[in-house]
């Protein structure tokens, strides 16, 4: 994933540098706050966190995980977060901190358990045909989320988090502790890889978006 | 991983790139229709009520288990104190008498036991040595009367 270490890259293609958080820098520091009163015991505060985290963990879970097991995943990662909270030395970190926590758990997720119908890459140069039956919203929706899933990794996440948890390119840097410039980048050359798929394969964006 | 390479083509457009960083601009019918369906699988689970929080206890130096020793410490002194002391009590006491029988041997001269002649010693007799007369006194045998 692009992360801190292209800055030069970034830097290079002129899409930084760009202050890391400024948007959103009040946030942090109640995060901060939150983060102290929850170490000290206080539930509400823990709950604080899960309201502001609770997106970014889900998405970061759906990119990674089969839907149906992301809501139990996200509770699991929040409860892991709880009792490793102490640990946590850096407050400002702790988006980051319990990201990290949340792919730690879809590893694990997928090391203890069988995939049923595993999502691979090979799923990227298959079109799925599914013509009229896409007509449904609900189908046509699991279509694109197939192809999202089928992306490289470095992207998908990102685009989940924008896409489906409708967290705009800032929150994703602030949440995730990403720089914008990565964010950035994950999320135009993401959007191009989709475009792509979905252009190989126009059912799944519907009959406007053929005719577009 | 991303590179430098390609750069031209990851510059956002001035139409939808905005717009898909920050959804400012002209919005793109594209991404708003990804977004509408994909939405979907949003997270809206409302926020679970958390079990009582114990903060853990922070690193120390000293276990806490090791913070009880000094209250125990007195506590030990004394205990250790009333060991030695009473075993040394016992220690200081004198033995029960366990008087042998004491034999005497007539090495030179007659030595009697003052005042009465060795023959008649008796347990607890004093005794004294008559110069110049010589004796061996040799302890014949422990007994426990």
């Amino acid at each position: 994933m692009a992360r801190s270490g292209d800055r030069n890259d970034l830097l290079a293609a002129g899409l930084g540098p760009e202050p890391v958080r400024e948007q959103f820098a009040s946030e942090i520091s109640e995060d901060v706050t939150w983060v102290a009163a929850a170490q000290d015991g206080d539930r509400e505060a823990f709950g604080q966190l899960y309201e502001h985290y609770a997106r970014m963990v889900h998405g970061v879970l759906l990119a990674r995980v089969p839907v149906g097991e992301v809501d139990d995943l996200v509770q699991d990662v929040f409860m892991r977060a709880l009792r490793r909270l102490s640990t946590l030395r850096d407050a400002g970190s702790f988006g980051a901190w319990v990201a990290a926590i949340a792919r730690n758990v879809a590893n694990d997720y997928h090391r203890r358990s069988v995939p049923e119908e595993p999502l691979t890459d090979d799923a990227s140069d298959q079109e799925i045909q599914c013509g009229t039956s896409c007509a449904d919203q609900d189908e046509l929706a699991v279509a694109i989320l197939e192809a999202v899933m089928s992306l490289s990794e470095t992207y998908r996440e990102t685009l989940i988090l924008r896409l489906v948890e409708g967290m705009t390119g800032p929150e994703i840097a602030a949440r995730t502790g990403m720089t914008h410039g990565s964010v950035r980048v994950n999320l135009h050359r993401g959007m191009e890889q989709l475009r792509a798929k979905l252009i190989a394969s126009p059912s799944r964006m519907g009959p406007e978006q053929e005719k577009a | 991983m991303d590179t430098g390479k390609n750069r031209a083509e990851n510059r956002p457009s001035a139409k939808s790139g905005d717009y898909l960083w920050d959804r400012s601009g002209e919005p793109d019918p594209e991404i708003q229709q990804l977004e509408s369906l994909l939405g979907k699988f949003r997270h809206d689970s409302p926020t679970p009520v958390s079990p009582p929080l114990v903060p853990e206890r922070r690193w120390t130096f000293f276990p806490w288990r090791l913070r009880l020793f000094p209250a125990l410490t007195p506590a030990a002194v004394a205990v250790a104190a009333i060991v030695v002391v009473t075993f040394l009590g016992y220690r200081a006491k004198p033995t029960p008498t366990t008087l042998a029988g004491w034999g005497v041997s007539e090495v030179q001269g007659a030595p009697r036991i003052w005042p009465m002649p060795r023959r008649t010693v008796s347990r607890g007799s004093a005794f004294r040595r008559t110069i110049p007369a010589k004796s061996r006194w040799t302890r014949a045998h422990a007994c426990a009367c």
